[in-house]
């Protein structure tokens, strides 16, 4: 694992980051040409990334970024009108820069770029020969900050010119940072004032990014009647010395003499004081200059902080490792006390129970680390939900809800695609032509809603359109058709909109270009399935169609009850179960699988049926019960055993064990053997099946 | 001598059969894994070595032996198996391992053509011969073909429940 990225791979991480916030500006402003916010946006990004680009020699990534932060400019300074063509042209300028960055400069690419660029080329006044070059044009942006120091001496006949030193300062504050210090030390004796005449003088810190002529023409107007100095003070490329001192600004400014300075610094006395008790120097002199002193270091200061800020970028490979290590951790100091235990060690146990104590403020701020709000993973269908209604001739809006609720990064990753085909579904089959929406009496709009929230451990993701909904009888005559669902079976309508998580199921009367042939959901359902998530649909004839996922928050580590069947351990998440009963001595009906609980009936799940274990439990251990529910659905699970809580890290079982049914991943015991995670899921969508039956 | 690969052997009911060392990732001491329920009988479950799950075959019967007993020469021959282009470890239960070999390539010889109904042998690779012994060369990717293992967990998931 090296430990310094590779800077080239940095670049292109942020740039494609910027690639999204740009991509997400464009259809903002699709929505609202008059935003300015966005157009600002989308111009920062673009220039961001041909900044960093000049960087790396990419030249026809940064040559094609200015050509478009051209056009984006005279959006910016309201000399273009905001028009879609030019929203157009910036998402495929943004797909370009993306092919740019991940395949370099290849000659399909080039051809493919310089048909876009002449198109943005069109919307540029003619130039002459010196037209701006990207590297010009960047050179001087890219000027850092110095800190200058003007010092204005007017002439007392300022005043009769009608100049205002006020509006001066004013304007200098507009280049940048300013520190103004006046001196009052030219003012004669009372009786000699002539209020006509200017007796003041200023000294300016300014800090800016405008060069010395900038400064200089503030004072255009008045250069014949003032003392102008202006000198650079410091500049970013020495911001590592200490700045300065006293004596030095004293110098440097003129206030004292070399030999005055070289007078004073012997004595032990502060050097400020001693030269004003000396008579060299004012002490508003001396103040000016401390404040100097102290007003550069607090620039270098804040720059430094702006530099470093308080926050640190991290590879999301490196969290992941840390996530990864402290759950293994987690596993070890299970080991750790089970070890003491087995020795009956009661000091080492005590140890045990403080490291607990740290391993879970651990164990939860690194699970916080690797968490990322899903606003990133909705925002991504924005564009595929425009270019799909488009495609389609639909109208389609897109609105989020929830998008700050956060999931472990690891989660987003893996739902990007099942999701995206749910979006991709409800578009294209869901939500109607405009002409069929007016005609049913609806906005011609159609409205895509992705909302996200927290259910426990768990969070909800729902896909909701207005759309026709689905056609229950239509699945059903499918499900009969494909042989998964007799004809005299009388499910509900929910149970049967289901089928069409299964395999090769589609209704769809024409299969387009966009949704492909109905391999979709049930890929989707496998796909939630294995991140230990399900997915359910609830639709309403001509009101349209929800699809809902629920979620685990984080795949890292899961804290469950351990309960044993027959020699295995098994872990049953904790988020999943209610409570847990004596099931000898409730009112159990076997063959029918249910028990009495609250003065109703629970079906139940006998384990050691269900895993095909011969034999029946021992006769003098009870047997327990526990009960979870998903969706509202309760479950009762029949154990042999149950013990302690446990959390642990969830081991994939592998390729070789994909298909097995019941169980969805091991953990690691603390004697370092392996036990199985149920899948409660599944679990209680067959239970409710099975009892669906009779 | 020309180019050799080295190989593993180890025995199954007294036969010698071998896989490239190259392939192969460690040997380890049997330890009862963890049975996984509704999995094909020749699947024993998983161990834990140093952290990570590792699935058991029992190779016996894979290729349809009679099951074995575990005495203190049976081991876990680890392999790097790869698997429908994933690599894939998978440990076989071997009565022994008895040591290293190496084959001259043009000295495996492909295996005998098996009649229709004699059952699939496209695990093995062929024979080899050393020092008048004769040993079999293991496709080591196919021990385990993607479908048969998806037909297997069918068949056990289907019927009852």
């Amino acid at each position: 694992m090296s430990i310094h990225a590779d800077p080239l791979e940095t670049f292109r991480e942020e740039a494609k980051e910027q690639l999204v916030v740009l991509e997400e500006s464009l259809l903002a402003l699709e929505e609202d040409p008059a935003d300015q916010e966005m157009i600002a946006a989308a111009f920062r990004s673009l220039h961001t990334i041909k900044g960093s680009g000049g960087m790396f020699d990419l030249g026809s990534l940064v040559h094609f970024a200015h050509v478009v932060e051209s056009v984006f400019d005279l959006m910016r300074n309201g000399t273009l009108h905001v028009e879609s063509r030019i929203i157009s042209l910036g998402l495929q300028a943004r797909d370009h820069l993306l092919a740019l960055l991940e395949h370099g400069d290849d000659p399909e690419l080039q051809s493919e770029g310089a048909l876009l660029e002449q198109a943005f080329l069109a919307y540029l006044p003619e130039k002459g020969d010196g037209a701006a070059s990207p590297a010009a044009g960047q050179s001087a942006e890219a000027q850092s900050e110095r800190t200058w120091r003007i010092l204005f001496r007017p002439k007392p006949i300022l005043f009769r010119h009608g100049a205002n030193p006020l509006l001066l300062i004013r304007e200098m504050e507009e280049l940048g940072t300013i520190l103004v210090l006046g001196f009052s030390d030219g003012i004669p004796e009372l009786s000699s004032i002539d209020p006509t005449e200017c007796y003041l003088a200023w000294e300016v810190l300014l800090t800016t990014t405008a060069d010395e002529q900038a400064i200089r023409d503030v004072f255009m107007f008045v250069e014949d009647d003032a003392d102008l100095e202006i000198s650079l003070v410091d500049e970013v490329a020495d911001s590592d010395l200490p700045y300065k001192r006293l004596g030095e600004i004293l110098l440097e400014r003129g206030d004292i003499t070399a030999e005055a300075l070289e007078q004073s610094v012997n004595e032990r006395a502060f050097l400020g004081q001693t030269l004003v008790e000396k008579g060299f120097v004012s002490s508003e002199r001396v103040h000016a200059a401390l404040e100097e002193q102290r007003y550069v270091r607090s620039m270098r200061e804040s720059r430094q902080t702006a530099e470093s800020s308080n926050a640190i970028r991290v590879g999301t490979d490196k969290l992941s490792s840390l996530v990864n290590l402290v759950g293994e951790f987690v596993s070890m100091h299970a080991n750790v006390v089970f070890t003491a235990q087995q020795k009956d060690d009661r000091d080492f146990i005590a140890v045990g129970e403080q490291m607990d104590r740290l391993i879970r403020e651990l164990r939860d701020l690194s699970i916080e680390m690797h968490m990322v709000p899903v606003s990133g993973l909705f925002n991504g269908y924005r564009r595929l939900v425009r270019d799909l209604a488009s495609n389609l001739g639909k109208e389609v809006r897109l609105i989020t809800e929830g998008s700050e609720t956060e999931l472990d990064k690891n989660v987003i990753d893996l739902l990007k695609d099942p999701l995206m085909h749910i979006v991709r579904n409800s578009v294209d089959h869901g939500i109607e032509t405009p002409e069929i929406r007016t005609g049913a009496g609806k906005s011609p709009t159609g409205t895509l809603k992705l909302a996200a929230s927290y259910a426990g451990a768990h969070v909800v993701i729902r896909v909701s359109d207005d759309g026709a909904g689905m056609n229950v009888e239509r699945i059903r005559a499918k499900a009969i058709e494909r042989g998964v669902l007799s004809a005299e079976s009388d499910r509900s309508e929910e149970e049967i909109l289901q089928y069409i998580f299964a395999p090769g199921f589609s209704t769809a009367e024409q299969t387009t270009a966009v949704s492909g042939r109905g391999v979709g959901m049930d890929v989707v359902q496998r796909n939630i399935e294995q991140l230990g998530g399900s997915v359910r649909i609830a639709s309403r004839t001509g009101e349209g169609s929800t699809v809902t996922i629920r979620i685990p928050l984080t795949l890292a580590i899961v804290e469950g009850l351990l309960a044993r069947v027959d020699r295995n351990w098994y872990l049953v998440n904790l988020s999943y179960i209610e409570e847990c009963l004596d099931f000898d001595t409730m009112d159990h009906e076997n063959r029918r699988g249910y028990a009495s609980y609250r003065g109703g009936i629970v079906p139940f799940v006998d384990m050691r049926r269900y895993f095909r274990i011969k034999g029946t439990a021992e006769k003098n251990g009870g047997q327990q019960l526990i009960v979870v529910s998903v969706d509202d659905k309760r479950v009762g699970l029949v154990v042999d055993e149950i013990q302690d809580t446990y959390q642990s890290v969830i081991k994939s079982l592998g390729r070789i064990y994909e298909k097995v049914e019941g169980i969805s991943g091991a953990i690691m015991l603390g004697n370092g053997t392996p036990a199985l995670v149920l899948d409660v899921d599944r679990l209680v969508r067959l239970a409710a099946r099975e009892k669906g039956h009779e | 001598m020309s180019k050799g690969e080295t190989y593993l052997l180890f025995c199954l009911e007294g036969e010698p059969f071998s896989v490239p060392v190259q392939r192969v990732e460690e040997v380890l001491e049997y330890e009862e894994p963890t049975c996984i329920p509704r999995s094909p009988e020749y699947l024993l479950g998983i161990v834990n070595v140093r952290g990570r799950l590792i699935p058991i075959l029992d190779l016996r019967r894979r290729f349809g032996l009679p099951p074995g007993e575990i005495t203190v020469n049976s081991r876990f021959v680890v392999l790097n198996l790869d698997w429908e282009g994933e690599a894939v470890p998978l440990g076989l239960l071997v009565d022994t391992v008895e040591g290293v070999i190496d084959f001259e390539e043009d000295l495996i010889t492909a295996p005998p053509t098996l009649g229709k109904n004699r059952g699939d042998n496209s695990f093995l690779r062929g024979t080899a011969r050393h020092n008048d012994s004769i040993y079999m060369v293991l496709e080591v990717d196919r021990i385990l073909p993607g479908d048969t293992l998806h037909r297997d967990f069918a068949t056990v998931s289907g019927g009852t429940q």
